[in-house]
């Protein structure tokens, strides 16, 4: 349905200049850090006192950090992967399947959200240690994909709701099996969902911190607890340094990634 | 009545690893963390199956943060309720302008994740900070935001803000616009359409986001962990501490049970005294 609603054109009114406000609210920490990444004072936080690349540079040769990107980056992108082939034959199934507790499964899948993520990553590193297994990059792979699992779901699930399954039938009864049917016809229309699933988990695994914490070791730090570990005892402008470059190399390209594929945030 | 076809049953298969993963991997470490939440400690060497929750609720320390995850919570929920309303209202009456753009915007401190962000704050609240320059103007002596419970709160509002607005806004462009129409037809002015008409329709939208804010406000850890500092605890700071710093598993467990009833349980009684009175 097509409705063009009247809207008024008018003067920037109070509810103009609140909305302005909100979004300086929103943005103002990440455009403060940025700026103190560039500034020549050895202090974090520090008043400016001039610009220097400094920082960045001190960055870029810190073998910490980047062991510890490395880390991150094939972390999150094994948990996103993991998700994906976890919740795409889950949503096929809460979607189109009628059984009884469709409706508790599918809150079921989406509890993570719900429950702390700091009692998630006890909880592993304990199960990890009632089991005396060591607490190996796998319990942290382990439960980050159980904490964005919900987050590809929805998405996929959302996509598939408005799918029109005639055309999947349409498909066979020209002949095509199912596997061919599920390549040609239904993947395609659901790769948006599926590309917007896995940005949206990546970035949620790349910057988390509270599950992150108990499961990570010495020799297998994600970035996130490399800079609170960085933090306790190093108050300098690296720090602002990382999250610029965070935010420039791994945030802003999913914010883009999410708004080609069109994620909808809102109905 | 949906009958459940052959081939539904069949296919039920293709839940299975999923069901099984989260089994493992979701509930499993749950029911190990409420089992080792009764263990005996170094600090709790017996007296049964509750004698951590009652250490817990003996000790001023732990009680504190229990308070205290409370309350900001509930402040950062009113706060954030209040803000996120006018917000949603905003960007659905400039929806056509602003396109989905503006909740892009929304998110980015979502992505960014928590310690990008509470760098920015740190920097922003300091006592020789840039609020405080802007305020001295106005005050006598700066405000101490870090490590006291207002610059919680202020970075909690702000955690939580964007999942409140895009709650909200989804429950607003549900309401049929017609319906407004319908009232402006018959003589209402646009606040009597508001509070009569958009308002009961939108308050799905206003318990679930109170909801989620609360939830996400009450499991923070990184907010807490940098503006309260070590001196003022939350639940889940107080996890991180005994686990990190007491070494003791068992409390942390007792905590972390204790922090879960609390994102829970406020969440059951209020969406179902609401829902009373909503129906009512």
């Amino acid at each position: 349905v097509i409705r063009q609603a009247p809207r008024r054109r008018r003067a920037p009114g109070v509810l103009d200049v609140y909305l302005a406000l909100v979004y300086v609210f929103i943005l103002i920490p990440a455009v403060i850090t940025v700026i103190g990444a560039f500034n020549r004072a050895r202090a974090f936080p520090a008043p400016w006192q001039g610009a220097t690349l400094e920082w960045f540079r001190r960055v870029l040769t810190f073998h910490d950090v980047l062991h510890a990107a490395q880390v991150s980056v094939a972390t999150s992108l094994v948990c996103a992967s993991l998700a994906l082939v976890l919740t795409i034959p889950l949503a096929f199934r809460l979607t189109r399947g009628r059984f009884p507790w469709r409706d508790a499964l599918a809150a079921f899948f989406m509890a993570p959200l719900a429950i702390p993520q700091i009692v998630m990553g006890l909880g592993m590193l304990l199960l990890f240690s009632q089991l005396r297994v060591p607490t190996t990059p796998v319990g942290l792979v382990l439960a980050l994909t159980v904490f964005v699992m919900p987050y590809t779901l929805r998405a996929l699930m959302t996509s598939l709701a408005s799918f029109d399954w005639a055309l999947e039938e349409a498909a066979m009864s020209l002949g095509a099996d199912r596997l061919r049917t599920l390549w040609h016809v239904t993947l395609p229309v659901i790769r948006p969902a599926v590309v917007a699933g896995f940005a949206f988990a990546f970035v949620m695994s790349f910057g988390n911190v509270p599950i992150s914490l108990f499961l990570s070791t010495p020799s297998f730090t994600p970035l996130p607890i490399m800079m609170l570990t960085y933090l306790d005892t190093n108050l300098d402008p690296v720090i602002a340094a990382i999250a610029t470059l965070v935010m420039a190399g791994v945030v802003i390209p999913t914010v883009v990634v999410l708004r080609i594929v069109g994620l909808k945030l809102v109905a | 009545v949906e009958v459940t076809s052959r081939t539904d049953a069949a296919g039920a298969w293709d839940l299975l690893p999923a069901l099984v993963f989260f089994a493992l991997f979701f509930v499993g470490p749950l029911v190990v963390v409420a089992v080792l939440s009764t263990r005996p400690n170094e600090l709790v060497p017996g007296g049964g199956l509750l004698a951590n929750y009652r250490y817990f609720l003996s000790q001023s320390h732990y009680l504190d943060a229990l308070r205290r995850s409370f309350s900001v919570s509930f402040l950062t929920t009113v706060i954030g309720l209040a803000a996120a309303y006018i917000t949603a209202l905003g960007l659905r009456d400039r929806r056509d302008q602003l396109g989905g753009f503006a909740g892009f915007v929304l998110l980015f401190p979502v992505l960014a994740g928590p310690i990008v962000i509470v760098l920015g704050w740190m920097s922003l609240l300091a006592t020789r900070g840039p609020i405080n320059a802007l305020l001295a103007s106005v005050l006598s002596r700066p405000i101490r935001f870090l490590g006291t419970d207002l610059g919680i709160t202020v970075g909690l509002v702000h955690f939580v803000l964007p999942f409140m607005v895009l709650t909200v806004l989804n429950a607003l462009l549900r309401i049929d616009p017609a319906l407004e129409e319908a009232s402006a037809s018959l003589g209402a002015n646009r606040w009597r359409t508001f509070w009569e008409v958009v308002f009961p329709l939108s308050l799905p939208g206003v318990i679930s986001a109170s909801l989620l804010g609360f939830s996400l406000a009450v499991s923070a850890f990184v907010t807490p962990y940098y503006l309260g500092g070590s001196l003022r605890m939350v639940v889940s700071t107080l996890i991180s501490q005994l686990m990190l710093s007491t070494f003791n598993w068992q409390l942390a467990s007792t905590s972390a049970v204790i922090l879960l009833a609390l994102a829970l349980g406020i969440m059951a009684l209020y969406s179902r005294a609401l829902r009373r009175w909503a129906t009512w």
